[in-house]
């Protein structure tokens, strides 16, 4: 079923009673549609002006640390690769929610299982600058 | 010329994520296939590629199914722990290897993701217990492990609760999650949603949610390590994931309609095929 839809078919599940776990499940539901909306407009809007200045098939791979001053020098392919590095950062900041939402609870054990992860992904980012 | 090689692309990424969509293995292991053999994609870009239109699958279906509370995100944590590790590990190997080696070992997949599809069918966990919602009898027992959670299920109308047991097991089979997703883009499904749902006693549909998130996680671990050796080309990857979200969507209409053993045979076929075509791109051999 489409994302309508089944954000239809599965309501957020009301419950009896107040659950600690609410606000975890509805932010990081909210950081995974937002950063997906998000960087699917900033790509498209790179891919059609790069389609329009006959660009779309530059074969060039932009180096992570050149694609936000590119983006901000309105290149097109910069602005393509803003989109798709807020795609691959959508995760890491759902993680990063989550450890927030069990530290405000006090539950720290998940809270530094969350920064274990985080730490794995920022090793990974820092390998590509 | 530039517009129709970025209508290709869409194209290639729609029906990747069609495919995909229908069949419940998320579009990476139909887009580095369909990039390399339609389009003459280099592997190690197409890997890149599909690393990032997972992460644009899970993000739409994991927004879903966690506002549904299908997700454990406890677990989907504990698990990931390990599994970022070998996605890392998956990366840099994959980046080291020749495009040739990568083929051969994408191939495989493709073999063993079509016995999959054509055989063996998924069963539900023994471990999950319904209970009706709401009731009290049992739940002091079902909450001591920090672990266990419970949804309630539309279809059947009651609360399921259930427990996770094997995490040892679970962490170890992540890490080869991890490492498959990173070495081959694809998602890691594969591994998981059996993983949890046979060995660590988790019902099927809170396997599969669990696993949708946890996807992305992995993909984003690994595509960095792609973004560092420049085979993240924004020109390729912007249209093919767009392209592989419209065709997701499209694709979970559709397959309402459609028997879905056949289409599993069927594409059970198709991946064998494409297999075949790898291999022997993979040994120069010419059939």
């Amino acid at each position: 079923m489409s994302i309508s839809e089944a954000h239809d078919n599965f309501p957020e599940r009301p419950l009896a009673s107040p659950s600690k776990d609410s606000i975890l499940y509805r932010w990081v539901s909210r950081v995974l549609i937002y950063g997906m909306m998000i960087s699917f407009v900033v790509m498209l809007v790179g891919m059609i002006f790069s389609a329009l200045l006959g660009k779309a098939n530059a074969n060039v791979a932009i180096a992570l640390s050149a694609v936000i001053p590119r983006a901000a020098a309105l290149d097109p392919l910069g602005i393509a690769a803003l989109g798709v590095l807020v795609l691959a950062l959508t995760p890491g900041i759902s993680v990063l929610t989550s450890l927030l939402c069990f530290a405000r609870e006090r539950d720290l054990r998940y809270a530094l299982v969350c920064l274990g992860v985080l730490v794995i992904l920022a090793l990974s980012i820092t390998l590509a600058l | 010329m530039a517009l129709s090689f970025l209508f290709s692309l869409m194209g290639i990424g729609f029906v990747a994520g069609l495919f995909g969509s229908m069949l419940g293995l998320g579009g990476g292991i139909f887009v580095v296939p369909f990039l390399t053999t339609v389009l003459g994609v280099e592997i190690h870009q197409a890997i890149g590629t599909s690393l990032i239109g997972v992460i644009a699958t899970s993000s739409a279906g994991a927004s879903v199914y966690v506002k549904a509370r299908l997700t454990n995100i406890r677990l989907a944590m504990v698990l990931e722990t390990t599994t970022t590790v070998g996605a890392v590990i998956g990366g840099m190997v994959a980046t080291a290897l020749s495009a040739d080696i990568l083929s051969g070992l994408f191939a495989a997949l493709l073999v063993y993701a079509a016995y999959s599809m054509g055989i063996r069918r998924q069963r539900e966990s023994p471990g999950a217990m319904a209970q009706d919602g709401g009731a009290a009898v049992g739940t002091q027992e079902i909450a001591l492990s920090s672990l266990a959670e419970s949804y309630f299920d539309k279809s059947a109308k009651r609360t399921v609760s259930y427990q996770v047991r094997s995490i040892p097991a679970g962490l170890g089979a992540s890490t080869i999650a991890g490492a498959l997703s990173g070495l081959l883009g694809v998602g890691g499904g594969l591994v998981n949603v059996p993983l949890m749902s046979l060995i660590m006693g988790i019902p099927i549909r809170a396997a599969t949610a669990t696993s949708n998130y946890m996807v992305g996680i992995t993909a984003a671990a690994s595509a960095f390590i792609y973004y560092a050796h420049g085979h993240v080309v924004p020109s390729l990857v912007a249209p093919t994931v767009i392209g592989v979200f419209v065709g997701a969507q499209t694709g979970s209409r559709v397959a309402q309609r459609l028997n879905p053993t056949i289409i599993r045979r069927i594409f059970a076929i198709v991946l064998f095929v494409v297999a075949i075509q790898m291999i022997t791109k993979a040994l120069n051999v010419n059939l």
